[in-house]
């Protein structure tokens, strides 16, 4: 019935030419690190005090749940200055481990590495659990719980999409780390016990293409075109296009478990040379900052430093966005750290767009990968109307941004669901 | 520097409501450029001007009323006007009124659409009625008074289908149709009907355009469009009427300017594709009831209106989730969409042909000759049948014992406007027999109607058939001309009730008034000219002179209308001395002005630098007129 249904997904101009194809910078440590200690979303406990030494690789926090578990581990080697409040990319004041850089660079391993072909399911599983890999695509969920019981999984799906605008930095890791990438995802798959895998990649990244050619033909693995459409990375979105299903809640409904690309490459990195993940591929991109590239940080550098790495601001007003334009987050303040979920800082500058009243065109329910109807849902909103709330479904939202990115009266439609979503929450 | 916060997404689209506008102005500017162009060439440049002048009367009273609004409201005016559109709803407007409508109506109806339409409910995207559709429909329903007769052309294929209950058998299509000069003619523009329904194409490419870049969704036109095909092809079908009536009910009328200007209008439609689609099969099948059922010429207006208001319902009836619940929005679609065909299509068994094609269709297997050939004979046509629709009016001409001749006219089938209506008439020389109550002659003075079609009515061999006949005889209707074989049965019956009676009737004689001067010396090549001498005493030659006129009738050398007159030339002040008219061809009730005494008579005396005056209404006439004059001065100069 796709007559009845709009496209639910839009072309975007992804301004990717911006970073994609530049010399990725690896950043010189800062002197003073902020490690979270909500580690993606796992909150943890410091295993180190005030005054103590720790080396590059030492694990320095253990989560406090057994579900969200995602121990944390030293970028660099330095002194630990102590626990300090500051505002985290969430916009809340959260405790940080503030390390001090002693640039010696000492590192130990905190695991052996492990070859993935001779180990078992259940210790590979369990590897990825303490070598604490989460989904770097942007979730922070830790890896192992989507690998624990996979019943009736027929397919692994890689994500190497990263339909966000502007991002770049899984491109840049996929193509630097290649070798990684494959361990990686081969170590997926057997965890996954599917009988093939996918790994999913925009179409117009040929070079990109062709490499993962290189590396999966004669595997179990395939390579899987997307159109450049967003959000073709959504989980929901990607499996619809890739099987033709839909489901309700989680991807394993459908059969699919799915894993983005650099946590496949974080765990290949682990396997073969036992490092935990403390570095991230970034994208610092966006017409408000000079010189737009990707690089490569430790985990805890403050953006403000990153940002200087790039030239600075441009312009007078911008807008800072931990991660892409569409589903980023903007924060106006540069102090908040990289974490390990982080992928990218968009800076734009920042222009009022002219606009109207809704016209009610109905692009954004034509578009919303979710199928709702979001005019309707502002609508309701606005007048507070609980009974069409409720059956607007409104919890379906995944605050993908394309009903605002979409409006032609360039009204913040994804913001009015949100209004709707946290009322809601409080007449429940 | 500062940093700024700003809820994501912090990305938007190119395409703005502005832009979106500005694509929709184009397409109305470049409808409304084809509609000034084809009113200039066909029926002059006044016509022409008349389309400028009620744009610019539109667009400034939007405008205005913008203005005015925002400024009572305090706001800025320039930012109100830009984010309010009312300009787009003025070009529609105009582009959905008639070229006859009064200036201070569309002032009015703008007015009123701008305003009662649109800013009284809190402006731009909160309005429920389409207010160009508003507006409209106020002036058509309250100020039916608000034609100006001076600008006539002909009446629209939706006047002239609405007559006939929109419903035209197969055998009578093709002389129905042959006014517009058919379907291809139609579908490039070439008939006269509102200001913006002219041209099909331009109007679908139009719709491609908007569609390409987004700014429609193409479900409305799609679905609105392809279901009144259906409709009207099952309709014509139960009826014996062929898909060139489907095709007809869609180029006639304003269900292709509808269909891509209108029902597309996001505002007051629904905002879920399957909302749409049920609302553009309603709206579809609301659009074939009234054009079927109600007394209005064409249903596209009424029909988005009152469609409007069922959007928020259905609205509401598609809340949810368009993923989760596909299979409840499909099956509501299906359901509402099949309920509404059904009732259109059982309207549509009810639909009778009415006046003047009461009678059931000719049963002639071959559909109307093109080539008029020996009329060929159908169903009997009692001689009382009721004729009323004919509007038929005749004059005791003159009395010999007691055969008495009467000057009859009758509304014929053709598509001229004239002063008392929207019809052609036919004009007759009727002789009846007071003795028996028989008739004993009849001929055709003026045949207004189709030529190649329904003049097979006219041949003597079907003229003939009156002869002996009276009030209780029957005649055959002429097949394929059976519209133009009424209007002559409808005189010779009224005259055989008059001489019954005595009746003298009164007659209307047109009486000329001159507008415009005319030199004789004007340039009027267009008229194609010729005379022959006829005749020369002296100074004084006759020349028997031609020319094409302007009447819609096709005749052997193209598709005009010839008049032709004698026109007497003095040789020796090189001025005329008389005009007599031979043969009018041009339009009867309008053109004739022309031809009457008073309006000859000022051709006396006249040289080639002299000048006249153009005859109101009969402007094309008059020229056709002095074209032969002038082509006679200059004959007779050249004469030894
Ligand atoms: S933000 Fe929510 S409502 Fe808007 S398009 Fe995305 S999923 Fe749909
Ligand atoms: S896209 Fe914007 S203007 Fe269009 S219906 Fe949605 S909210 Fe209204």
């Amino acid at each position: 019935m796709s007559i009845l249904t709009g496209p639910m997904r839009f072309h975007l101009d992804g301004h990717k030419e911006l970073t994609a194809h530049k010399e990725v910078l690896f950043m010189p440590e800062p002197d003073d690190l902020y490690i979270p200690l909500v580690n993606g979303r796992a909150a943890c406990t410091p295993l180190v005090k005030e005054g103590d030494q720790v080396k590059a690789g030492q694990k320095i926090g253990e989560p406090t749940d057994a579900f969200w578990y995602v121990p944390i581990f030293s970028p660099v080697s330095g002194t630990v200055v102590g626990i300090e409040k500051r505002m985290t990319a969430a916009l809340k004041p959260g405790e940080h481990l503030h390390i001090r850089n002693d640039h010696k660079g000492t590192t130990v391993q905190p695991f052996a590495p492990m070859d993935y072909e001779k180990a078992s399911r259940e210790e590979l599983l369990e590897f990825v659990k303490q070598a604490g890999m989460a989904g770097l695509g942007g979730a922070g969920f830790p890896t192992f719980n989507k690998y624990t019981k996979p019943e009736g999984i027929d397919l692994l799906i890689v994500n190497a999409v990263e339909c966000e605008p502007y991002l770049t930095a899984d491109y840049a890791n996929s193509m630097a780390n290649a070798k990684l990438m494959r361990t990686g995802v081969l170590a997926l798959l057997k965890l996954s016990n599917a009988p093939k895998g996918l790994v999913a990649v925009k179409e117009d990244k040929k070079d990109l293409i062709a490499l993962l050619h290189e590396q999966f033909d004669g595997t179990k693995i395939e390579v899987a075109e997307v159109p450049d459409i967003y959000p073709a990375g959504w989980e929901r979105t990607l499996i619809f296009m890739l099987t033709g299903k839909r489901y309700d809640r989680l991807p394993a409904e459908a059969g699919c478990i799915l894993n983005n690309v650099s946590t496949a490459i974080a765990l290949g990195n682990a396997l073969e040379n036992g490092m935990p993940i403390t570095k991230k591929y970034l994208t610092v991109s966006g017409d408000g900052v000079k010189d737009p590239k990707n690089v490569v940080v430790s985990v805890g550098t403050p953006a403000s430093a990153v940002i200087a790495q790039c030239g600075g601001y441009e312009g007078e007003d911008c807008l800072l966005i931990a991660g892409g334009p569409m589903m980023g987050r903007t924060i106006p303040n540069d102090q908040f750290v990289i974490g390990i979920a982080n992928n990218g800082l968009t800076v734009l500058q920042h222009r009022e767009p002219f606009s109207v009243k809704c016209l009610r065109c109905g692009k954004c329910t034509e578009t919303c990968p979710s199928g709702l109807v979001p005019v309707r849902i502002n609508m309701a909103e606005q007048i507070k109307d609980i009974d069409s709330l409720k059956k607007l479904s409104i919890m379906d939202c995944i605050e993908c941004g394309l009903c605002t990115y979409i409006c032609p009266s360039k009204l913040d439609v994804t913001e009015g669901i949100r209004r709707a979503k946290r009322y809601m929450a409080l007449v429940k | 520097m500062k940093l700024t916060f700003k809820p994501s997404p912090n990305y938007r689209n190119k395409q703005s409501t502005l832009l979106i506008m500005r694509d929709l102005t184009m397409c109305l500017v470049a409808v409304l450029l084809y509609s000034i162009i084809f009113y200039s060439a066909k029926y002059g440049a006044s016509y022409g001007l008349r389309v400028v002048i009620h744009t610019v009367i539109a667009v400034g009273c939007a405008l205005a009323c913008d203005a005015v609004f925002f400024k009572i409201m305090k706001k800025d005016i320039k930012t109100g006007i830009l984010s309010s559109f009312s300009w787009v709803t003025a070009l529609i407007l105009v582009l959905i009124s008639r070229i006859d409508t009064a200036y201070y109506a569309m002032a009015v109806a703008t007015i009123i659409a701008v305003f009662f339409g649109k800013l009284v409910f809190g402006g731009f995207g909160q309005n429920i009625f389409n207010p160009a559709a508003l507006g409209a429909a106020i002036i058509m329903t309250n100020f039916s008074a608000s034609y100006v007769a001076d600008f006539t052309t002909g009446a629209t294929p939706t006047t002239s289908a609405s007559s006939v209950g929109w419903m035209i058998p197969r055998a009578d299509f093709a002389e129905f149709i042959a006014q517009y000069g058919g379907l291809g003619n139609m579908f490039f523009g070439q008939y006269a009907s509102t200001m913006g329904s002219t041209c099909a194409l331009l109007i679908l490419v139009c719709g491609a355009f908007l569609i390409w870049r987004r700014d429609i969704d193409w479900q409305l036109p799609v679905f609105y469009i392809g279901t009144i095909f259906v409709e009207a092809l099952l309709i014509g079908l139960m009826h014996g009427a062929g898909i060139e009536y489907a095709l007809f009910f869609l180029l006639a009328g304003g269900i292709l300017f509808g269909g891509v200007f209108m029902v597309t209008d996001p505002v007051t439609t629904p905002v879920t594709i399957p909302g749409r689609v049920l609302w553009a099969i309603g709206a579809a099948s609301l659009t074939v009831i009234i054009r079927a059922k109600a007394n209005l010429s064409d249903g596209v207006l009424f029909a988005i209106l009152l469609m409007n208001m069922l959007t928020p319902a259905i609205d509401k009836l598609f809340d949810g989730n368009q993923i989760k619940d596909a299979v409840k929005f499909r099956n509501y679609v299906l359901i509402g969409g099949a309920a509404s065909v059904a009732v259109t299509l059982l309207t549509g068994i009810a639909v009778v042909p009415k006046e003047p094609a009461a009678a059931a269709p000719a049963a002639s297997a071959s559909a109307a000759p093109a080539a008029p050939a020996e009329p060929s004979f159908g169903e009997a046509l009692p001689m009382n049948y009721n004729f009323n629709a004919n509007k038929t009016e005749c004059v005791l001409d003159g009395q010999e014992g007691d055969i008495v001749r009467y000057a009859c006219s009758a509304k014929g089938f053709g598509l001229v406007t004239n002063a008392e209506g929207t019809y052609s008439r036919n004009e007759a020389m009727v002789t009846v027999d007071k003795s028996t109550g028989k008739a004993t002659s009849v001929n055709i003075i003026t045949f207004g109607d189709t030529a190649g079609i329904g003049d097979q009515a006219t041949s003597e061999k079907a003229l003939a058939q009156f002869e002996g006949k009276g009030l209780d005889d029957e005649v055959n209707l002429v097949t394929g001309a059976t519209f133009t074989t009424r209007s002559i049965a409808s005189m010779v019956q009224k005259a055989i009730q008059m001489a019954a009676n005595g009746e003298e009737g009164t007659r209307t004689a047109p009486e000329a008034n001159f507008g415009d001067a005319l030199p004789m010396s004007y340039n009027f090549n267009a008229n194609k000219p010729e005379c022959v001498l006829d005749g020369r005493e002296g100074d004084v030659i006759r020349y028997a002179c031609s020319a094409k006129g302007f009447g819609l009738v096709t005749n052997a050398e193209g598709t005009y209308s010839k008049n032709e007159a004698m026109v007497v030339v003095d040789k020796s002040t090189g001025k005329v001395t008389s005009v007599n008219i031979i043969n009018f061809g041009d339009t009867a009730g309008i053109g004739d002005m022309a031809t009457g005494e008073k309006a000859l008579a000022q051709f006396e005396g006249k040289g080639v630098d002299d000048e006249v005056n153009l005859v109101t209404g009969a402007t094309f006439t008059t020229r056709s007129i002095a074209s032969m004059v002038q082509t006679a001065l200059k004959a007779a100069a050249m004469e030894e």
